[in-house]
């Protein structure tokens, strides 16, 4: 018995068109989820004034606050002694406040961190010599709020003129090859805002 | 024995998950007073830059019942940043607290809740508010569950009718077989026809 030319199931086009319409856009949304880093959340303050902080410095001395550096760029950078990076990170920063301090202010605020465990973990990294840059202490958090820090460490690019021109989510760490040295970048970074 | 056995069972996973309840309100160790502890007055001071960025307080300063409620309720608002998911008021973790700290200092000194949401997503973006403004591309967030319920009903619909048409074809078929007319061509939504008409056919070669 031969098989009937008709009987095929008929498909409902405008029906597939209108479903493919709709689920394309969702497919879109979702691909372009999966390049998406999760952690880059961007920098909402980019451009915009850096908000501005009186904090007690770590060393005893009197309160910092952002308009003592007004007329240099600002590096400022949040940082804690539990976080897992930062101690990774403090030697490029000493390296580059050593390098640049002339012309660049470091700033280091701790987060959600007691003196005592600062001071000693300043003196053990520092191996004695005084900090390249002053630490201040956020207590409560309200700079580490008004600057949107997610975690640590997070750096902050401040102008001479007060305005945030950019932002480093995570850590700077040394690395053998250019392409992926944090020295590399910093400097980089810094060179933009001279 | 059987019964006695499933009680005890049933008592010692009740009794297990009472235990456990109090352990899993307690706040992590990592994330529990790791900085230094603020002070009354710190505690109520505000960021030096509330006032540039969200303006002065559109109301006037809240204490008691009003001044806890409304914290709880921002704090149900805001996402905490350091968290999987949670909002400043679920998260047990210091960020949380020292932010509904600041929610706190904002609702006392009489800033509205749009100015305390406003005053954190200047600094976090929007991604800081636990439901994001029903505005722009965010508007697909409502949008696609309402159409997407809207197209699901309608198919539902257009399926039942479908079956229920197929229902009401079938006994007008079998009342054509009896009559000694040609039948009434019935609607074939699965293209049986062609197949029918070729065993008719055969049938008819058969008895011929």
């Amino acid at each position: 018995m031969s098989r009937p030319a008709a009987g095929a199931p008929k498909v409902s086009w405008p029906t597939f068109a209108v479903g493919f319409a709709l689920i394309l856009p969702l497919l879109g949304i979702l691909l372009s989820g999966l390049f998406h880093d999760p952690h880059d959340l961007g920098n909402p303050l980019e451009d915009k004034n850096a908000p501005r902080f009186s904090l007690p410095r770590l060393d005893g001395g009197e309160l910092l606050s952002l308009d003592d550096l007004s007329g240099k760029p600002a590096i400022v950078n949040f940082w804690a002694t539990w976080c897992q990076s930062c101690p990774m990170e403090h030697p490029v920063l000493e390296q580059a406040a050593a390098e640049f301090g002339d012309r660049v202010q470091f700033v280091g605020i701790a987060y959600e961190d007691k003196r005592e465990r600062l001071s000693a973990w300043l003196q053990r990294a520092n191996r004695g010599q005084p900090a390249g840059y002053p630490t201040l202490i956020d207590v409560g958090g309200k700079a580490a709020v008004a600057y949107g820090v997610y975690g640590v460490p997070e750096t902050y690019f401040i102008d001479s003129g007060g305005t945030i021109r950019a932002k480093k989510t995570g850590p700077f760490l040394a690395h053998p090859d250019p392409q992926r040295d944090g020295r590399v970048e910093l400097r980089a970074m810094i060179h933009e805002l001279l | 024995m059987k019964r006695l056995a499933v009680a005890a069972l049933v008592l010692l996973a009740l009794g297990t998950m009472l235990l456990a309840q109090p352990a899993r309100a307690e706040a992590p160790r990592w994330a529990a007073d790791r900085g230094e502890t603020a002070s009354e007055e710190e505690q109520l001071s505000l960021g030096e830059d509330v006032a540039v960025t969200v303006g002065a307080p559109a109301g006037p300063a809240r204490t008691g019942a009003e001044l806890m409620a409304t914290t709880e309720f921002l704090a149900g608002q805001i996402r905490c940043p350091v968290c999987q998911g949670q909002s400043v008021q679920a998260s047990t973790s210091e960020a949380a607290r020292n932010m509904k700290q600041q929610i706190k200092a904002l609702v006392a000194a009489g800033y509205s809740d749009d100015q305390v949401l406003r005053y954190f997503e200047t600094s976090y973006g929007q991604f800081i508010r636990m439901m994001p403004r029903a505005e722009g591309f965010n508007l697909l967030v409502w949008i696609i569950p309402a159409l997407a319920l809207l197209i699901g009903a309608g198919f539902t619909w257009s399926v039942i009718r479908r079956l229920g048409r197929r229902e009401e074809t079938a006994p007008t078929e079998a009342e054509g077989e009896g009559s000694a007319g040609a039948p009434e061509p019935a609607v074939d939504p699965e293209g049986l026809e062609p197949w029918l008409q070729k065993v008719r056919e055969e049938l008819e070669a058969g008895h011929g």
